[in-house]
């Protein structure tokens, strides 16, 4: 048995609850059902409590399996044993949610029960679906709170990761313009589904993106499970999901006559890599220490620990300048609009250079004060770079002016180009002089 | 001869604006206690990370039995143990459960299992307290436990971080004790500790950290050591065998303390008794000459004032 799988089990695990959470449940749907209410809405209830047991009870305990450790200090016990990775990930998963599930499977139990009998497959294909997404949102959890161990802070990796998501929507220059796949599609059950021109039942293909999405989130706590363990990984995970999300996005724009399957594949994946390495930058930690470490190896010619040590917001951002360099060589459809996320062209360097310089604002601001608030200060500059300056120039009559910290990326790409990767290098200058600094050695006494 | 357990070589470990070690370099022999020891923020708590594989250094090397710490730490967990010093035990496991589960978690075989946790419980003196939460426990009896955790599965090396924090003197003795037997169970042990006079019971060897740079690695056991003050008074007037002895080789320092005068020289009777010769053939009437005792304390305040001397 794995040994964090029965240690979860002996903390979690006692004859209160195995007793105490059926009666209540089975309790509850009795009362329901003796109170005349409709199976359909006593089938729903136990559904709901299904969703509250696993995905925010189990949640919850997924997360605290590592904040517990972090606050009763015995998270070093776990990094000095011997046990893989993997092990310790699904024994973590599997222990700290093993209360949850046994409430969730009891909930299903009673949502069967009462469950329309002409519509069964619909219910297993709705139930299965929740299952998966418990399991995702449990190794979510699992990533974000091995994330803040990382950072070494609880609750801000979480709200960094949000704000983060909603103020770079707004603030990004175009962003907003790219068109997105139909999303909705993957949530729609029981209905057809076209995906690289091929006809997919929707209730098949929506459970295969569940379980696909899932497994993903699971590699993930893998992942930051193996860098708190120290064991080196090449930064592969990230690339592979990076190519996953530009093949499933791919699918629903499928034109292999009109814009080519190299461009639309190229072009994707540059501007989903974009995406992701902001999520990387702002949810890893910036530290001066592991870049000193990383041009060590370098210097001393050792190519592949340098390359197992990148830190996640370096190899990030790296993936996303090589295929926005991949995408611009490809070129952008000239008949097609280029504004659209399969078809940016040059568009993506002005993406990949924009991302360099955020993650370099982000970075130097991390060196310069690693105890400050280095995220909020960059959200703000990326704020006043993309929207507040050029606003305010542009009323004032200096759209040209504004145009040189704003470019057009659409209209002009090349031009945009060579405007963000000014404004690259000026950011990495930037990055660099207070790396330099942070890493000067000050006498101690 | 025993072999080298712990190389460390051009270790360097750097925090933002601060070398933490600065080209490290030590070797550890197969069954001693070394104690390592020097002021706040010298380094400690940093090299023994590095060494257990729970921080990455700048540079340099570290192997402990053969293994390259740096590019397998999870691999040299299997010989380490190691005892962090703000340690957390699992409040609401029993003593024999957290037992089961470190040794479990270090791959020890299910049918093992049983038979170490009751083996390494009755050497740490926890034998009747396997079924007791570990929530209950003193401080000392937390402490036995934690190093029970980190010595479970046998380590051939065990590096403890401030072990005897927090203890009272008897539980301290105890505690030392307890790390001579380990020492006799074919452990090498690292024990870093403020407390001097409580290693001296214990440590076979001193290494001294400051500001990042060893400044003196000795065997603390009289045979090890490499030089020795000695103590000598003379009838006449002490400047007489200052003046015989500034010139000779084997001595690296005279100080003169009132009527007495305090000479270093090699640690070998063969040196002190040429020294002695030396005195008497210069016509010096010598009434004392004597080795000074030092304790650890001493020695240790003799290297941080800069008199220290490599191994």
């Amino acid at each position: 048995m794995n040994p964090e799988l029965m240690r979860m089990a002996w903390i979690e695990v006692s004859s209160q609850r195995l007793w105490l959470i059926p009666a209540s449940l089975i309790g509850s749907a009795i009362l329901l059902h003796q109170s005349d209410l409709p199976h359909t809405a006593i089938s729903n209830f136990a559904l709901w409590a299904f969703v509250v047991a696993t995905m925010i009870w189990g949640a919850k305990q997924s997360s605290d399996s590592v904040r517990d450790e972090l606050r009763d200090r015995t998270w070093e016990v776990q990094r000095m044993c011997a046990l893989p990775p993997w092990t310790m990930t699904w024994g973590k998963l599997g222990g700290a949610a093993l209360m949850p599930w046994y409430a969730g499977f009891i909930c299903l139990g009673i949502h069967l029960s009462f469950a329309p009998e002409d519509n069964q497959v619909s219910v297993l294909a709705r139930v299965s679906l929740f299952a998966l997404v418990a399991i995702l949102v449990h190794a979510f959890s699992l990533t974000v709170a091995l994330v803040a161990a990382h950072l070494g802070r609880r609750v801000r990796a979480r709200l960094n990761l949000l704000i983060t998501l909603i103020l770079l929507s707004l603030v990004l220059p175009g962003v907003s313009r790219l068109a997105a796949p139909q999303w909705h599609e993957l949530t729609v059950l029981g209905q057809r589904i076209f995906w690289y021109g091929i006809e997919f039942d929707g209730t098949a293909f929506t459970l295969a993106m569940a379980a696909a999405f899932a497994a993903w989130a699971v590699v993930s706590a893998w992942r930051m499970m193996c860098i708190e363990l120290e064991v080196r990984t090449w930064p592969l995970a990230w690339l592979c999901f990076v190519l996953f999300l530009t093949w499933l996005s791919c699918g629903y724009v499928y034109d292999p006559h009109g814009l080519g399957l190299l461009r639309q594949y190229s072009s994707a994946a540059a501007i989903i890599a974009c995406a992701l390495a902001y999520v990387a930058a702002f949810s890893s930690a910036r530290d001066p220490v592991a870049v000193g470490r990383l041009l060590e190896l370098l210097r001393r010619r050792e190519f592949q620990r340098a390359l197992e040590s990148l830190p996640l917001w370096i190899s990030a951002t790296t993936v996303a300048i090589a295929l926005a360099v991949i995408a611009a060589t490809v070129g952008a459809d000239g008949g097609s609009p280029n504004d659209r996320f399969d078809n940016l062209g040059l568009c993506a360097l002005s993406y990949a250079f924009l991302l360099v310089r955020d993650v370099a604002l982000l970075s130097g601001f991390s060196f310069r004060d690693p105890a400050g608030r280095a995220d909020v200060s960059t959200l703000v500059w990326i704020a006043i770079l993309n929207r507040l300056l050029p606003g305010l120039l542009a009323i004032g009559g200096l759209g040209l002016i504004a145009n040189l910290i704003r470019p057009q990326i659409y209209d002009l790409p090349a031009l945009a180009a060579i405007i963000t990767l000014t404004q690259a290098v000026a950011a990495t200058g930037f990055a660099a002089y207070y790396y330099r600094r942070a890493m000067r050695v000050q006498p101690t006494r | 001869m025993n072999s080298a357990i712990i190389e460390v070589s051009s270790l360097c470990y750097d925090y933002p604006g601060r070398r933490a070690l600065d080209d490290v370099g030590f070797t550890l022999t197969t069954g001693t206690i070394t104690a390592l020891v020097g002021p706040n923020g010298a380094g400690k708590t940093t090299l023994l990370r590095c060494l257990a594989g729970m921080d990455r250094p700048l540079s340099g090397r570290i192997n402990i039995c053969g293994i390259d710490v740096v590019d397998e730490p999870r691999r040299s967990h299997r010989v380490l143990g190691y005892l962090s010093d703000f340690f957390g035990l699992y409040e609401t496991l029993t003593v024999r459960q957290s037992l089961r589960y470190v040794a479990r978690a270090n791959l020890l075989a299910v049918s093992e299992t049983e038979s170490t946790v009751e083996h390494t419980a009755a050497e740490l003196g926890l034998a009747d307290r396997l079924d007791q939460p570990c929530s209950t426990l003193s401080r000392g009896l937390r402490q036995r436990v934690a190093i029970a955790q980190a010595v479970i599965h046998q380590p051939r090396v065990v590096l403890l971080d401030e072990p005897a924090s927090g203890l009272d003197p008897e539980a301290r003795y105890q505690l030392g004790e307890l790390f001579l037997s380990l020492r006799q169970r074919g452990m090498t042990l690292l024990v870093s500790s403020h407390i001097l006079a409580e290693l001296e019971s214990y440590s076979s060897h001193m290494l001294i950290l400051n500001d990042g740079k060893i400044v003196d690695h000795r065997a603390l056991a009289a045979t090890g050591q490499t030089w020795r003050d000695v103590e000598i008074h003379s009838a006449g007037p002490s400047e007489s065998i200052i003046a015989a002895l500034k010139d000779e080789e084997q001595v690296t320092a005279i100080k003169q303390d009132a009527a007495r005068v305090i000479v270093t020289l090699a640690d070998t009777d063969t040196v002190r008794a040429q020294i002695l010769k030396q005195l008497v053939d210069a016509g010096i009437p010598v009434t004392y000459f004597a080795p000074i005792e030092e304790d650890i304390q001493q020695t240790y305040l003799h290297s941080m004032s800069g008199r220290g001397s490599e191994s």
